[in-house]
């Protein structure tokens, strides 16, 4: 039979070389895999980030907005990263940028909350009416997460201020 | 394994394969983490022409109904904020904005004639491609 005669006349199995070989590019390729893995990773942790603080600013920005449109009263002299309010339930509201921090904070009742993460710059710009109230807020808020930065900028016009 | 083909080992159209197999699971990793990227990108946009929009509709609640029924402006490039100045941050976006007067018995159908209602109707474009769209009635008071 061939095949017995090809066994006997080489041993079966693999030689160093071969071995050798297949080793070197099985660990090319799998080095290959953990490179394209890894960069995969990289991608979804800074995806999941931008999200996280997109999403923050956002919800910041719809509730400062809504909040605004029914003030009672505006505050015309504080900071530019400042912004005091009444509501009509009489609750006195703040919403302060600190650049130290990179926070967005609501100040309520004494109370200090955070509302928003990785703030690199906040603004809020009044205008105000002939008599000397803010009729309306410009808000500009600027989130950084690694090497990419986004802003988004909201109005709201006080209805009172009509 | 009769004939001459004794020798064991992975034939060429085995080695093929398994390159293909790999390739393949590796350019399904990259597509998944693109796409999650452009998924991320897509939905800060939105969000983007949703404040946008809104720019317009308070702009519109500073001004009288007499002006915001005579507003025919081209589409804004770059978009405006409340109160007129542009966005240049957000250059990719444009806003256009359509006036038009509505029956005062129906404010789904548009009037030939002026009356104390209009349908104001932004639509936010990324890059020229519409993204979003808004419409509300404006009454005179």
């Amino acid at each position: 039979m061939k095949r017995k005669h090809c066994l006997q006349n080489r041993a079966a199995g693999f030689t160093v070389v071969e071995c050798l070989i297949s080793l070197a590019i099985c660990a090319m390729l799998m080095t290959a895999v953990a490179v394209a893995f890894n960069a995969s990773l990289v991608n979804f942790r800074e995806n999941e980030e931008m999200f996280q603080s997109i999403n923050s600013a956002r919800q910041a920005l719809t509730r400062m907005t809504t909040q605004l449109r029914t003030a009672d009263a505006v505050d015309p002299n504080v900071s530019a990263t400042q912004c005091s309010f009444f509501t009509p339930a009489s609750e006195d509201i703040t919403y302060e940028f600190r650049a130290a921090d990179k926070k967005l904070y609501l100040i309520t009742n004494g109370n200090e909350y955070t509302l928003c993460d990785n703030v690199t710059d906040a603004s809020f710009t009044r205008t105000l009416a002939t008599n000397g109230e803010p009729k309306s807020v410009l808000i500009s808020l600027t989130v950084q997460c690694g090497s990419s930065t986004r802003t988004l900028s909201a109005a709201a016009v006080v209805r009172r201020a009509l | 394994m009769n004939g001459p083909r004794c020798r064991k080992g992975f034939s060429l159209v085995e080695i093929l394969i398994s390159i293909i197999l790999v390739g393949l699971s590796i350019t399904a990793l990259v597509i998944a983490s693109n796409s999650f990227t452009q998924a991320n990108a897509a939905g800060a946009d939105i969000s983007t022409a949703e404040f946008l929009v809104e720019q317009i509709r308070e702009r519109t609640a500073m001004m009288s109904f007499a002006e915001v029924a005579a507003m025919s402006d081209p589409p804004y490039t770059p978009p405006i904020d409340a109160h007129g100045n542009p966005l240049t941050a957000l250059a990719t976006f444009s806003q256009q904005v359509v006036v038009a007067y509505v029956n005062r018995t129906d404010f789904s159908t548009t009037a030939v004639s002026p009356t104390d209602f209009v349908r104001v109707t932004v639509t936010v474009a990324l890059n020229g491609r519409p993204i979003s769209s808004a419409s509300w009635i404006r009454a005179r008071y």
